[in-house]
């Protein structure tokens, strides 16, 4: 008996002189980082001050990125010009905008969230809203006009059903299409600019095939992603469906069957399999073959603008255009803000009213220009002069760059990326390009395994 | 008669043989010497030999990148994480191997479960413990799971290698006043270097090239290890091919020139941990 | 015995129980913390609803319930359906493929032919290089702009143009092949357990008569089973488990034809916008029972089961 006893004795005071090692090794950890961001800041400043962190994933040296360094100078700025107001704590996540989204992930789980973070496009507000971890913004967007017009199209495209916005974007996603102006001539195709509805484009393509011109190169993924949703938007009863993405309960509708049909028959069978990659990060054999002057036209947003610098195919022939429709003359383009700007609730008085103050600085109409101007990418202020912009640049991407997000933010339907739309039967909907294209699946399979796909996530 | 074709026999089965190292030498090394020609091609890829050769890629990586850093965090990690795993674990191995007691085979299927565990699944509650106690983005807190990691595999090894001890070492031990404690330690621990070695270097090499955990739980620049590193390339520097391609061959070669200098050693530790299995 | 007061703390170590406890001790505190919660938090969980909407409070799903995430996955999940034949593909290719090689060349080896010990070191190679790196060499290796893979195809079938990333089955034994070959560790295990034969053996066989191929097949092939047996559980372990090279080459794709059970739980829980962790776990559990069941059936056939 006594021998049991003593070894349990011996045995908790074992696990105890475990936690404790641990314990103190852990606040020993915990304080050192905190410790050095604030040393850092608070050199200048008072140690009074309201102190808030902001994560972002433009951690690129300049070298490899350019925008990203601008980007940390937009930030630093903002740091350097409040710094008698609050300490304005930046730092950048190695892992970029993923590893924030992550991150947010697994502290939600410990019951923690970032004061204020750019999530890049990952949307974290579903799970994070529903934990009461995050700030509804649309009490702020309402009281003040400047910050409403500021967000532009983010303020209609992330209100929740429940008539919050708990989060806001200082650039879109700007999507239409690129192309080169010299293959459509030389194979005496309309070019884009001339085409009335989606026929012409099918007439284009089958020019440029009958002339030996791969029209497009595509994959499993990004680019023919894009095309769907552009053409997606042709009519009325398209767009309706399309804009109740995020609802859909079937895919059983005859204009995404017909969207699907004219991918299949008009797209995926027109280009030859060499030209259709897997899908993935990494493959992007779609791009290089267009700015290597192989394709006539490339499926990606406003910012490739900046792929034509030194292209093969010649800068002076790369265009910008926006979709077509099945409205004559109307014209489509994808604007996708998604999740940016994300605000925790954790957060005192003071310190929410610096991350909203932050968030106005970002959506300001200074800062969309100077976004434009470097070739960062798109802003979604709606008070952005695209004619006094163009007047402004002066080296040629910046001109692409501002002429594709002028005809973007001028297109008559302006709708959501299908990833912002249908998430993740997106990529259920990618899957299924490949048997598309070789014919091994129907129409009619696609939707029946994409309705199972919906069936199975509930 | 007989003779000639036990002749033939012999010559078709050495062809075999060497059809066969052929095939296994092949196989491989071809990847890797696809990588490391590709890395100094101006663009990476294909079948052809470079026509110019380019340092680019390495240029990047040894000067933006601080590839040493990176070097020197994995080492501290692996051999720390290695260290503690097997000092454990041996001490578990040894009394399950030796002693009797109640739920002995308890342990044993404890510890074997954690063979079929996908690291997914537990990566949520892993994330939660080590933030809980302040050591997320530490290196202590990588070391603290890569001690626990392969703690099956270790097991496995030690037991069976303790196993085939003979058991009259320690009862001359103990007759001479040493106690447990001191005959694991005196006796125990110098006769099994081989298999403690196996492990160790088993557990070593599990270590360094762990890249799941050591991607979620360490974020900044100057704590990350080598293979996290090759995660970032994936997706922030696949414009940079040379870069891509460079990485691949500064993180595997590493392995290869301590394994190829190490090779002996490691061949007779892992054999004579394994024979007694 | 001598009151609790004289008891030092070196007399207790010597004490055998206490011994035991104190050498078990941290490594089962270490399996408790590492593996033991996470486990007992994958099963309950599989019984509730867990998904982004109760992030913070997984709910059970009630007693009539609570097989509804394990039904919806044999029901209506094809994603998963594709996930558990591919894992179980996996782990039979890895016994018709891996294995069988694997046991050649170590027969092959064994006899010491020139170079065998270079070719040895060589077949380890690839299983001591990072999977990271593996998976971004077989990327490349299959992409086709840069890879060789296409490029052969091209000068066999000229114009063929092979994306094997692209096609549902060629994408399928692009990731088998990106590891199922490389059983060079599994081998130098075969090969101690040969050299480990006494020699007499082959004596008297070679009296009787017999030759290489006769030893291989009536010698060495029976005296290698217990390790065969070992190195097929790791064999098939891996092959149930395989994650990494799906994540690196080609991300469950083309058409989710290259899901594995681990791809799908990612995809399911933390990869999933709906983060349904219930059902991934409800995926996870019949992984791990997967595995206990497959070590049995392993163990059984070889009759690899206790050394002692």
């Amino acid at each position: 008996m006594k021998k049991k006893l003593i070894s349990l004795l011996l045995c908790s005071a074992m696990v105890a002189s475990m936690v404790v090692g641990c314990g103190g090794g852990s606040e020993e950890a915990a304080e050192t980082p905190a410790a050095t961001e604030e040393a850092e800041v608070t050199e200048e400043a008072d140690g009074e001050l309201p102190t808030i962190t902001f994560v972002h994933g433009y951690y690129h040296d300049e070298s490899e990125w350019a925008a990203a360094a601008e980007m940390r100078a937009i930030y630093q700025e903002f740091a350097d010009a409040h710094k008698d107001e609050f300490n304005f704590v930046i730092v950048a996540d190695e892992s970029g905008a993923e590893g924030i989204y992550n991150t947010a992930l697994n502290d939600l789980g410990a019951g923690n969230f970032y004061d204020i973070a750019d999530f890049g496009g990952w949307d974290i507000t579903p799970v994070a809203s529903a934990a009461g971890a995050i700030v509804d913004l649309k009490p702020y967007l309402d009281e003040d006009a400047a910050f409403k017009a500021g967000v532009g199209v983010c303020y209609d495209q992330n209100l929740t059903a429940d008539g919050a916005i708990y989060s806001v974007r200082e650039q879109i996603e700007g999507v239409g299409f690129w192309y080169n102006e010299a293959l459509f001539a030389e194979a005496g195709a309309k070019v884009p600019s001339e085409w009335s509805t989606w026929a012409d484009f099918n007439e284009a393509v089958d020019a440029l095939v009958a002339a030996g011109i791969t029209p497009f190169g595509l994959n499993a993924g990004w680019p023919t992603n894009i095309l769907l949703a552009g053409y997606s938007q042709r009519s009325e009863a398209s767009r309706a469906f399309y804009a109740d993405g995020k609802a859909v309960e079937s895919f059983d509708d005859e204009t995404f069957k017909e969207s699907i049909a004219f991918m299949q028959e008009n797209v995926l069978q027109k280009i030859d399999a060499a030209n259709f990659g897997p899908g993935g990060d990494d493959d992007e054999a779609y791009r290089t073959a267009f700015f290597d002057g192989e394709t006539a036209m490339l499926f990606n947003g406003v910012w490739d603008a900046g792929g034509s610098v030194d292209c093969a195919a010649g800068a002076e022939n790369i265009k910008p255009a926006v979709f077509p429709t099945d409205e004559a003359g109307k014209s489509a383009a994808l604007l996708s803000g998604g999740c940016g700007f994300v605000v925790g609730s954790h957060l005192d008085e003071a310190q929410t009213a610096a991350a909203i103050e932050f968030i106005k600085y970002m959506t300001s109409p200074e800062i969309a220009a100077r976004i434009i101007e470097k070739g960062i990418g798109m802003a979604p202020s709606t008070e952005v002069d695209y004619d006094a912009l163009a007047e402004k640049v002066t080296t040629d991407d910046a001109k692409l760059l501002v002429e594709a997000c002028r005809l973007c933010q001028n297109a008559d339907y302006q709708a959501l990326g299908l990833g912002n739309t249908f998430g993740d039967a997106e990529g259920e909907i990618q899957a299924k390009y490949a048997g598309l294209k070789d014919g091994s699946k129907t129409v009619d399979d696609v939707v029946a395994e994409l309705n199972d796909f919906l069936a199975a996530a509930e | 008669m007989q003779k000639s074709k036990s002749k033939l026999g012999d010559f078709l089965s050495s062809a075999f043989g060497k059809l066969i190292m052929f095939i296994v030498i092949f196989i491989s090394l071809y990847p890797i010497v696809w990588v490391f020609l590709s890395s100094f091609k101006e663009n990476p890829g294909g079948l052809s030999l470079p026509d110019k050769w380019v340092l680019d890629g390495y240029i990047t990586i040894f000067t933006k990148l601080n590839i040493l850093t990176y070097f020197k965090n994995s080492l501290v990690i692996t051999v720390c994480s290695t260290v503690i795993s097997v000092l454990i674990v041996s001490m578990a191995a040894y009394v399950s191997a030796r002693m009797e007691f109640k739920f002995k085979g308890l342990v044993t299927l404890m510890f074997s479960t954690t063979l079929f565990i996908p690291a997914i699944s537990i990566s949520l509650p892993i994330y939660q413990l080590i933030n809980s106690l302040g050591l997320k983005d530490s290196h202590i807190g990588v070391i603290f799971i890569y001690s626990g990691l392969g703690i099956a595999t270790t097991y496995f090894i030690l037991r069976s290698y303790f196993l085939s001890i003979p058991k009259e070492m320690e009862e001359a031990a103990r007759i001479d006043g040493c106690g447990y404690v001191g005959s694991f330690f005196r006796i125990i621990v110098p006769i099994a270097k081989p298999g403690i070695s196996t492990a160790a270097i088993m557990a070593f090499l599990n270590n360094w090239n762990e890249f799941y955990f050591a991607s979620i739980l360490l974020k900044s620049k100057d704590k990350m290890t080598l293979p996290a590193l090759l995660g970032q390339f994936t997706t922030a520097y696949s414009k940079n091919l040379n870069g891509m391609f460079s990485a691949i061959i500064v993180t595997v070669v590493p392995t290869i020139v301590i394994f190829c200098l190490l090779s002996e050693t490691f061949v007779k530790s892992l054999t004579a941990g394994a024979v007694k299995g | 015995m001598t009151s609790p007061k004289k008891n030092s703390l070196k007399k207790i170590f010597t004490r055998k129980n206490g011994f035991v406890l104190a050498f078990l001790l941290p490594a089962i505190i270490l399996w408790a913390i590492i593996y033991a919660y996470p486990l007992i938090q994958i099963f309950f969980t599989s019984f509730s609803k867990w998904n982004y909407k109760n992030f913070l409070n997984p709910e059970f799903l009630g007693w009539e319930n609570m097989f509804d995430n394990y039904i919806k996955l044999f029901t209506v999940d094809r994603n998963f359906q594709v996930a558990l034949v591919n894992s179980l593909k996996w782990v039979v290719l890895t016994m018709c493929i891996q294995m069988p090689f694997t046991v050649i060349v170590a027969l092959v080896l064994s006899k010491k032919p020139r170079g065998w010990k270079l070719t040895r070191n060589v077949f380890i190679i690839p299983n001591i290089i990072s999977t990271a790196a593996i998976g971004l060499i077989f990327l490349n290796l299959y992409s086709p702009s840069r890879g060789i893979v296409t490029e052969i195809c091209n000068m066999i079938w000229p114009g063929s143009d092979v994306s094997v990333l692209a096609n549902p089955t060629y994408a399928f034994w692009g990731v088998t092949f990106s590891f199922i070959l490389f059983g060079g560790s599994s081998c130098l295990l075969l090969l101690t357990q040969i050299f480990s034969i006494d020699p007499a053996i082959y004596e008297a066989a070679r009296v009787d008569g017999a030759n290489e191929r006769q030893l291989d097949l009536k010698i060495r092939l029976p005296l290698m089973r217990p390790m065969i047996g070992t190195v097929s559980v790791m064999a098939a372990n891996y092959g149930l488990l395989l994650y990494n090279e799906i994540a690196l080459i080609s991300q469950g794709g083309p058409d989710n034809a290259t899901y594995s059970l681990s791809y799908y739980v990612y995809k399911t829980g933390l990869g999933s916008t709906k983060l349904n962790f219930a059902r991934a776990n409800a995926a996870g559990v019949i992984q791990i029972i997967l595995g206990i069941v497959l070590v049995g059936l392993i163990n059984k056939a070889f009759r690899t089961d206790e050394a002692d």
